[in-house]
């Protein structure tokens, strides 16, 4: 995968062409709000660090969405940087790029490389299978698939990693339950992820424990307490391959703000736990995106 | 410690779902039984008009539908489609059944939805218009939240009878 892929040139351009793309049609799409959920880490729409069977956007099955965001995760040892952007076509399938920056704040000097930084690029596809996440008693659900390529495997392979990029396949499940809880809407989605990631791929992939694909199970759910903000948590199961780095599992309780369809706004409290040696790592996680 | 707060978010989602599930069906059985209710003799069970009531009755569902008509008169993604319908009675068919679904003592006297969307055929942007504009209807009408929850969920599950007729 060539680097000026995921230069900020091109995720500009990406975003032109999406606007480009939906002037076409209407802007940002009449599917109704929150209903492409956020944008992953990952450039998968989901919650945070969840993806969700919804498309991004707001596009119908007549229309094209596409949608641009930034997110920081900030613990104090690490700050994960991550920007992309999506495209929805005809709420059938997505295509996402994103681009990661971890921060090794702490661990970087203590390895003698100050400044020092993992980055990795993911690029996305996801097809809706069937359902929808409102109008069908049967949940949506989608298959998508996470090519990740390490940018800096130098780290990642000195503590064991195999490989520099792989893919991530995954099945998701998600549905609203209109009035389901209290009469306030609910939403639950659960994601079948097959993959051999460690630290999702910032520290390479597979390694001495195991270099195999595993499933790993993801699930987040959530209440909407008024048409423009919802609550929820993540938990996301992980499992590492490097012998002495174990890694544990992610999760979070989140605050979504949707004030129109073409901006939202996620706050986290995050606890990944020990990443990498350094132990509880608890902190903030803010994601911004723009959705045209 | 870790390990406990590990279980512990799992767990909270899972009570999550399962309220949620339990809600849906608890929900569920209501409308239901109130179409059953209009369908069979006097002496079967009350019909659940909670919702009826929760909308302000006869005068409050007639202020609803004049919003949501109002709305859908000033869309100009959906207004062509209801051109050559007869507005008022449009709003009467459109009370009778919105009082109907609700619980209220009204009989539906239109076609099913089905038939009455027949030849239409509705794009989904178009049906999504519909329900924005509902969702602000319900807004201009000043119907709580969960109000206007309990009403979306008895008309998302019309849409296979609706689209692309």
């Amino acid at each position: 995968m060539k680097n000026y892929i995921f230069g900020n040139k091109c995720i500009a351009l990406l975003g032109v062409l999406a606007l480009l793309a939906t002037g076409t049609a209407t802007a940002a799409g009449t599917r109704q709000l929150a209903t492409g959920g956020a944008s992953t880490i990952e450039g998968s729409a989901g919650g945070g660090i969840v993806p969700w069977a919804a498309i991004t956007g707001y596009g119908t099955g007549d229309e094209i969405g596409a949608t641009a965001f930034a997110s920081r995760v900030d613990t104090g040892d690490y700050r994960l940087d991550s920007q992309g952007a999506a495209v929805g076509l005809f709420n059938r399938i997505e295509l996402s790029l994103a681009r990661q920056d971890l921060d090794l704040i702490t661990l970087g000097p203590a390895l003698g490389l100050p400044g020092a930084h993992l980055r990795q690029h993911v690029v996305g596809v996801k097809l809706r299978l069937f359902g929808d996440v409102i109008y069908t008693d049967w949940p949506q659900v989608s298959l998508g698939v996470q090519y990740k390529k390490n940018r800096d495997f130098l780290i990642p392979s000195v503590v064991g990693a195999t490989d520099d990029s792989d893919v991530d396949v995954y099945l998701s499940a998600t549905k609203v339950f209109l009035a389901g809880v209290g009469n306030f809407n609910a939403f639950i989605n659960g994601t079948a992820r097959w993959t051999r990631a460690n630290e999702t791929g910032l520290l390479g992939f597979g390694g001495p424990l195991h270099s195999g694909r595993r499933l790993q199970a993801e699930i987040s759910g959530g209440v909407l307490l008024s048409r423009h903000f919802a609550i929820g948590a993540e938990y996301r199961r992980k499992s590492g391959n490097l012998s002495g780095l174990p890694e544990d599992d992610w999760r979070d309780l989140f605050i979504a703000w949707f004030p129109n369809r073409h901006l939202s706004l996620v706050l986290a409290y995050v606890d990944l736990g020990t990443v990498a040696t350094l132990q509880d790592q608890t902190g903030w996680y803010l994601s911004l995106q723009g959705a045209f | 410690m870790r390990r406990h707060f590990v279980l512990h978010t799992p767990c909270a989602l899972l009570a999550m779902a399962l309220l949620a599930v339990a809600g849906n069906v608890a929900a569920d059985g209501a409308p239901h039984a109130a179409a059953d209710a209009s369908t069979t003799t006097a002496d079967a069970p009350a019909r659940d008009d909670s919702l009826y009531r929760a909308l302000g009755g006869e005068q409050g569902v007639a202020t609803l539908v004049e919003a949501l008509l109002q709305r859908v008169y000033a869309d100009e993604r959906i207004a062509f489609l209801f051109a050559e319908a007869d507005r008022n009675n449009l709003a009467r068919l459109i009370r009778e059944q919105f009082c109907n679904e609700s619980g209220g003592p009204c009989a539906y006297s239109g076609r099913s939805m089905a038939e009455s969307h027949s030849g239409l055929g509705l794009k989904e942007k178009e049906f999504d218009a519909f329900v924005e504009d509902f969702i602000d209807a319900m807004e201009d009408a000043r119907l709580p939240y969960r109000t206007q929850n309990r009403m979306l969920k008895i008309f998302a599950p019309m849409r296979p009878d609706i689209l692309h007729k």
